[in-house]
């Protein structure tokens, strides 16, 4: 090399002239001597960027093929949710298909094709996929057909009525065809007859250029029918660390089954409800003679059911009239002859058994991704390993313990006391001190700690839990979450749930028109994150100022009240007494209230001095420490600086640390899936479920009495009508409930009995 | 694994040009012809930048180094892949296709004998299994270590 580089300055040498213009000689040329010096100074840069550019080449490689496979999972557990694997479906898939290409080998357009078009080198194959594609679209052509029905146009259509729906169609999908999304759905289709599902490296690139949902349901239009089939027994249970259990076990954990356990029934039960409501009746037939008697509208409202103490009843209500009587005596006969269905499933004895000699245990997940089998060692490691924060736990001595548990339960009496002095319902009083022990002696109740995996995380972490609802300080927490609920009421920011997304997201005015992106932020560690002394203090506050009209009374007992549920929280676990030193507990009952009000008061604060945020962002909500919001911004790192601009705590202390992940065409949010319409840009959503879902819902086999289950299937429809912001979308999850009920055994009469009667209801 | 470490398994006049580089990064850093260079997203667009007189000569010496990058990067690659099925007591694919040898036994030779005739089989097919990935993974550490 040294010898090209001699050679190369040698051939540009430069000539020597004298005075008569000759020459005389040849010298090196300085402009080459420092091309090579430069060549020379800048090589070792130049390798090692040849030599990067490969390692990022690796990288990528590596990253992409990791996409990929998690890609496939995801299509693993939707077709395992059997909702894509109905015989019927498939077969109208493949009719379709092979209809569309016959006409097209005859050069023919298909039938009634609205959503069939015939692409430049697409094949029968990638019609299908197309097929598949424009069937929500073919809804929305619907639900606007449906819309000028409403306007009068009547069901009977005319040929001008036709043609002008034709050229819309052609309209839309020329706009759909041209868009980014629509070119890259185009790649796909071209590069579908070379899938192979089970071979992840054989996926197209350009699946991550459309929308997550659309990849999967491609995989899943091409994954072979054997596939799709043997996918409704593809789930296992979740099973932690050396946990080995029966094929047979596994399968029956894993299809996400709640039992209930078979007891002989127990005709008092029914009878004791009947005695029960014919008391209630009477009282209320009493109360309302009273208020008539006395030329009232409604009963004064004293008593609180949040307040319950659950005392028995020392008095009998007065008897009915003859005819009310009678009627009820009528129902009698009915209520002794009901008798539940009897089913069997005995391999819950086999599950006990091997869950005790092996010393495993059955536990739940978290985010609900269903039940796991572990090991009660694990399990034990896995919550000690919470409890070792010493920045948020500390050990407690038996001495110390006896201290705290004396002091709280003083503090709440004193509380009562003073409840009472400020002139608060009796019934508060009383349900103050309902969880002190009656006899001095004796020690209140201290929550038991326990962890519940984070099985979607790796390495698995525990998610601490301390359930207070026993303990010496939880109707503290109850009165306090209780005062702190209407002033969230007021907050517009703060979502209660899905439901209210979905009721506000109609409501917002959002342009179609303007870019935008959909952003979705959470709070690390929200509830260990933040200071106590700090929040409480703000929270104090925040009562005092949206209660104008209290007493000082009033407010001391809040505020006695918000430190009394917040400071000294002990749990136990393996006999040994921790205290919760830091941050709010995840199980007092207003520790949700309290985080919503902190973040609730930034966030305002935030979104009122900031006219950027104003400008740029239509739509925010919040739902406790998950954030959603709409950013018109050009580019995603444009929307997500101006997502960054906001703060859940004081700019000096940073105690909050929000991360944020940006999408220009959908995110999840909760249990809903928020996306951007590729063709008409509104805000739309329908149903996310998370990866590792297990779907539980009751099996047939179940002991559960049939109402309980036709219930449960008509919330899981109600609940599919909320989430889902078209009649397309919501026929589709209802197509898919069913699907998955009947993989879990349930007749597919009933089902559809259910489904006819409860479609349009909800 | 280190820059340096890096580019000396690659030839030894990677060693020189990784000393230099690291000796020269200060240098490098303000020099201007270089700043295009974090541009370049491949082997041509870095041999584009070169003069025109010396793209020939240094060509074949990036395409090796180029090459042999790339093949380092692969061998990293299935060792940590290897690595990762010992980790987990899993089977790369090839070791997945081979299967434990079967010979039927007749009904009464089973139910006379007191544990399967074949669990030794299974185990020493295990062990074979085990030992073999094992093997894999100590030759490809191999082949990294001599490249390092």
């Amino acid at each position: 090399m040294v010898e090209a580089f001699a050679s190369i300055t040698a051939n540009m040498q430069r000539p020597v002239l004298d005075e008569h213009m000759k020459v005389t000689h040849w010298e090196a040329n300085p402009a080459s001597v420092e091309c090579k010096n430069r060549v020379i100074v800048d090589l070792p840069a130049y390798c090692s960027r040849v030599i990067s550019i490969e390692r990022a080449k690796g990288t990528a490689k590596v990253a992409k093929s990791k996409a990929k496979r998690d890609l496939k999972e995801a299509a693993d557990v939707q077709m395992a949710d059997a909702k894509t694997d109905d015989e019927r479906l498939c077969v109208e898939d493949i009719v379709n298909c092979k209809v569309a290409s016959a006409f097209k080998k005859l050069s023919l357009s298909k039938p009634n094709s609205a959503y069939a078009p015939s692409l430049p080198d697409s094949g029968s194959d990638s019609e299908t996929l197309l097929l598949f594609r424009k069937r929500p679209c073919q809804a929305e052509e619907g639900s606007s057909e449906g819309e000028c029905e409403d306007q009068g146009e009547g069901p009977s259509e005319t040929c001008h009525g036709e043609s002008r729906r034709k050229g819309k169609r052609a309209t839309w999908l020329s706009r759909y065809l041209e868009s980014e999304q629509g070119k890259a759905e185009q790649e796909v289709i071209r590069a579908a007859q070379y899938i192979k599902y089970d071979n992840p490296s054989t996926y197209p690139d350009s699946l991550f250029k459309v929308p997550a949902p659309i990849a999967i349901s491609t995989l899943i239009m091409v994954a072979p029918p054997e596939v799709r089939r043997a996918a409704r027994i593809h789930h296992e249970v979740h099973v932690g660390p050396g946990v080995s259990i029966d094929t047979l076990l596994n399968r029956t954990l894993g299809v996400g089954l709640q039992f209930l356990l078979f007891r002989k029934y127990d005709d008092r039960l029914l009878m004791n409800a009947y005695d029960d409501f014919c008391e209630r009746l009477r009282w209320k037939v009493y109360f309302m003679k009273q208020l008539a008697d006395k030329g009232l509208d409604e009963v004064p409202r004293e008593y609180d059911p949040d307040y319950d103490l659950h005392l028995p009843r020392t008095k009998e209500a007065e008897s009915l009239p003859a005819y009310v009587r009678n009627h009820i005596a009528r129902c009698k006969p009915f209520s002794s002859d009901f008798r539940p269905n009897k089913s069997q499933f005995g391999d819950l004895v086999c599950l006990q058994a091997m869950l005790q000699a092996c010393n495993y245990i059955v536990t739940m997940t978290d985010k609900n991704l269903g039940c796991a089998i572990v090991t009660r060692q694990w399990f034990i490691d896995g919550s000690q390993e919470c409890l070792a924060d010493r920045n948020s736990y500390v050990e407690v001595s038996p001495a110390e313990r006896q201290v705290i548990l004396e002091e709280t339960v003083s503090n709440v009496r004193e509380l009562a006391d003073l409840a009472e002095l400020a002139g608060l319902s009796e019934q508060l009083c009383k349900h103050l001190v309902s969880k002190c022990p009656k006899d001095e002696t004796c020690e209140p109740e201290i929550p038991w700690f326990y962890g519940i995996p984070k099985i979607h995380k790796q390495p698995v972490k525990f998610r601490p839990i301390v359930p207070c609802h026993s303990c010496v300080q939880a109707p503290a927490a109850k009165y306090v979450s209780k005062c702190l609920k209407p002033i969230l009421e007021r907050c517009k920011h703060v979502l209660k749930g899905t439901k209210q997304l979905a009721i506000d997201l109609a409501k917002a005015n959002i342009s179609p028109y303007w870019k935008k992106f959909l952003v979705m932020g959470d709070v690390v560690a929200f509830y260990p994150s933040l200071l106590l002394e700090q929040t409480i203090d703000l929270v104090i506050e925040i009562y005092r100022l949206c209660n104008p009209n209290n007493t000082p009374r009033e407010n001391e007992v809040f505020e006695r009240a918000i430190r009394l549920a917040n400071y000294n929280l002990l749990c136990e676990f393996n006999s040994v007494v921790y205290r919760q030193i830091q941050g709010l507990a995840m199980g007092v009952a207003c520790s949700p209230d309290i985080a919503n009000l902190w973040g609730a008061y930034f966030e305002d604060h935030h979104i009122i001095n900031d006219a950027v945020w104003q400008q740029h962002v239509p739509f925010y909500r919040r739902f406790i420490d998950d954030m959603f919001m709409i950013v018109y911004a050009n580019s995603a790192e444009e929307a997500l600086c101006i997502t960054q601009r906001l703060r859940l705590d004081d700019p000096d202390s940073d105690v909050i640390k929000l991360t944020w992940e940006v999408s220009e065409y959908n995110v999840p949010f909760l249990d809903m899936l928020v996306y951007v319409h590729p063709i008409h840009g509104t805000i739309e959503h329908k149903p996310y479920q998370k990866k590792l879902n297990h779907l539980e819902c009751v099996p047939w086999t179940s002991h559960h009495p049939k109402d309980i289950k036709k219930g449960t299937f008509i919330g899981e429809m109600s609940r599919f009508a909320t989430l889902n912001s078209t009649i397309h979308g919501y026929s589709e999850s209802i197509h898919e409930l069913h699907s998955l009920y009947i993989s879990r055994g349930y007749p597919k009469n009933l089902l559809d009995h259910w489904i006819k009667d409860h479609f349009q209801k909800r | 694994m280190s820059f340096p470490s890096f580019t000396r398994a690659l030839s030894p006049a990677a060693v020189a040009m990784a000393n230099a580089v690291t000796l020269m990064a200060p240098l490098l850093s303000d020099n201007p012809r270089t700043h295009s260079l974090n541009l370049c997203s491949g082997l041509a667009e870095v041999i584009g930048l070169l003069p025109i007189d010396y793209r020939e000569v240094l060509r074949p010496g990036l395409t090796l180094l180029s090459q042999l990058a790339g093949k380092y990067v692969g061998v990293q690659e299935s060792l940590h892949k290897l690595r990762e099925h010992r980790a987990k007591g899993t089977f790369p694919p090839t070791l997945v296709s081979c299967h434990q040898p079967e010979i039927p036994f007749t009904k009464e030779f089973l139910e006379a004998s007191e544990m399967h005739p074949l669990n030794k089989v299974k185990a020493s097919f295990e062990a074979y299994r085990t030992s073999q990935l094992l093997a894999l993974v100590e030759a490809i550490q191999g082949i990294s270590s001599t490249i390092d």
